[in-house]
């Protein structure tokens, strides 16, 4: 029963709860949230983020990975 | 038709085993070039040494530094081709602020200000309240 009122809860997205705008590339902490352990960017449908802020997040978490504050693949995998 | 002045933010990793005054040396010289060609520097921000998720260059880490300027689209390219050229320079990342991420990104560094009055004021009380009960414990001794 309770499983199922976890699946059936809408999630919201986090950026719009918090009113943010921006998705910063340098947060890499918050980002991080974002990506599997392997280092694969976690689909909206899963994480519940709205389009126009998965859009976003996907250039900053891109960003991220090119100034090596994220993995594109993660140690453990390689 | 006069170019539209934008602002920039532009992050570069240098070489960490470098020396400090070189690293100094590396940074004035990006922004001295940056200043040259006619651009307005807002803000350099110094995150210091950090370690790769990835090797570099087969390095395990470097030192991040994030100059933020405004100025016409031509300086671009001969940012990128000095971070090219220049060997200690590892990364760099240059992108466009727009006037979005400019606001969001004032709101933050303003929530950061407040966050850090309110601890200088928390900070402030504590010392004050430390005092008290260190003077407390004095004005009971004699009495003993």
């Amino acid at each position: 029963m309770a499983r199922d009122m976890t699946a059936k809860r809408r999630r919201v997205c986090r950026f719009c709860e918090a009113k943010e705008d921006y998705v910063d590339y340098k947060d890499e902490k918050r980002l991080g949230r974002f990506i599997t352990e392997q280092g694969k960017i976690i689909p909206k449908r899963i994480t519940g983020t709205c389009a126009r802020h998965q859009r976003q997040l996907v250039t900053a978490i891109k960003r991220a990975r090119h100034l090596a504050l994220l993995p594109f693949v993660s140690e453990s995998i390689r | 038709m006069t170019p539209i002045k934008r602002t920039y933010e532009s992050t570069f990793i240098i070489n960490s085993s470098l020396e400090d005054s070189q690293m100094e040396g590396l940074i004035a010289k990006v922004s001295d070039s940056l200043v040259k060609s006619g651009s307005q520097i807002l803000d350099v921000n110094r995150w210091g040494r950090k370690r790769f998720t990835y090797p570099i260059k087969k390095r395990n880490n470097g030192f991040y530094v994030c100059i933020r300027f405004t100025g016409t689209g031509d300086i671009i390219p001969k940012l990128e081709r000095m971070y090219q050229l220049e060997e200690n320079i590892l990364r760099s990342l240059t992108i466009v602020l727009e006037s979005k991420a400019l606001k969001a990104l004032a709101r933050i560094a303003e929530r950061k200000l407040r966050a850090e009055e309110e601890d200088l004021k928390l900070s402030e009380k504590n010392s004050e309240k430390k005092e008290t009960v260190a003077e407390k414990p004095a004005s009971t001794a004699p009495t003993e």
